[in-house]
């Protein structure tokens, strides 16, 4: 392990910071070995088209055959409050 | 009708390690640099506050690892800690959404959280990553699924995930089911990961555009 006198100049991990728009293409490309702050514009109006070709929990689900659970309850790890009742 | 574009920001910046208070300091400057080049949502890394548990890839029987360990609780903080003052105050004045990566603290147990913080300065709500990742689980808790949302902003409608939940289809689904328009996707920095970040988050943005 180096000091952190070696350490001076060296980077730990080089980074990949990107901005993606809708479909995929980057629209600042991953960024390594610097610090800087990337930005871009974005426009929410280039969401549409992409959501006309595949969107996944609408028009291009299945839950007939694919459904998804999802659990939102929290879960505490102890539950204050009586216990619940055996009878109906 | 087509809409102004708005700009978002990801800030590279290393962290200031095991150092919440000065993390805090340093994430309220690159918003405001963020928002001096008119951005209006600035994301951060993952755990960026205190920077990433690079320390969990040593032996655990080691004395290093025990030392950062240790460290690494100290500068773990409760979602609603005073520290993270200078980067509500900068986002209010910047009017800037904010989501910042960070290691909470609740009671005995630590989380690699993802806050949101709103362009009026107060937290919209924070996720605790769902399932860590091989020696972070030895580091971090998990988080119960309650937390996971998507927020409106003056820039579209706001959510996010860390590393490899974005792995985790039903995970990706549920952000799509409450329709997420910008995606935060907060990454630590490690070489063997390129290739799957670039792959799974151009995936992703077509996946839930």
């Amino acid at each position: 392990m180096r000091t952190p006198e070696e350490a001076k100049g060296h980077w730990n991990t080089q980074g990949g910071s990107a901005i993606i728009a809708p479909g995929g293409v980057y629209l600042q490309e991953p960024v390594f070995d610097t610090e800087t702050i990337l930005v871009a514009p974005v426009n929410l109006a280039d969401i549409a088209v992409h959501k006309w070709f595949f969107d996944g929990a609408g028009h291009y689900s299945r839950p007939d055959v694919f459904q998804l659970r999802w659990n939102r309850d929290p879960k505490p790890a102890v539950a204050q409050g009586a216990f619940l009742s055996d009878e109906s | 009708m087509t809409q102004e574009p708005s700009i978002v920001a990801a800030v590279q910046w290393s962290p200031e390690v095991l150092n919440p208070t000065a993390g805090a300091e340093k994430a309220a400057a690159a918003v405001r640099e963020a928002g001096a080049k008119g951005a209006g949502l600035v994301v951060f890394p993952e755990c960026w506050l205190q920077g990433y548990p690079y320390w969990s890839g040593l032996a655990p029987s080691s004395p290093e690892y025990q030392h950062f360990r240790q460290l690494s609780f100290e500068a773990s903080i409760p979602i609603d800690s005073t520290v993270l003052e200078p980067v509500y105050v900068a986002a209010r004045e910047q009017g800037c959404t904010v989501v910042l990566g960070l290691q909470e603290r609740v009671g005995g147990t630590l989380f690699c959280t993802l806050l949101f913080i709103g362009p009026d300065g107060k937290k919209m709500g924070s996720q605790r990553k769902l399932v860590p990742t091989q020696a972070e689980r030895l580091v971090w808790g998990r988080g119960d699924g309650s937390d996971i949302d998507v927020y409106p902003t003056p820039l579209g409608r706001l959510g996010g995930l860390s590393c490899f939940e974005h792995q985790m289809a039903p995970a990706r689904l549920a952000l799509c089911s409450l329709n997420i328009q910008l995606h935060a996707a907060a990454w630590p920095g490690h070489a063997f990961l390129n290739p799957i970040i670039d792959a799974s988050m151009r995936q992703l943005a077509h996946e839930n555009a």
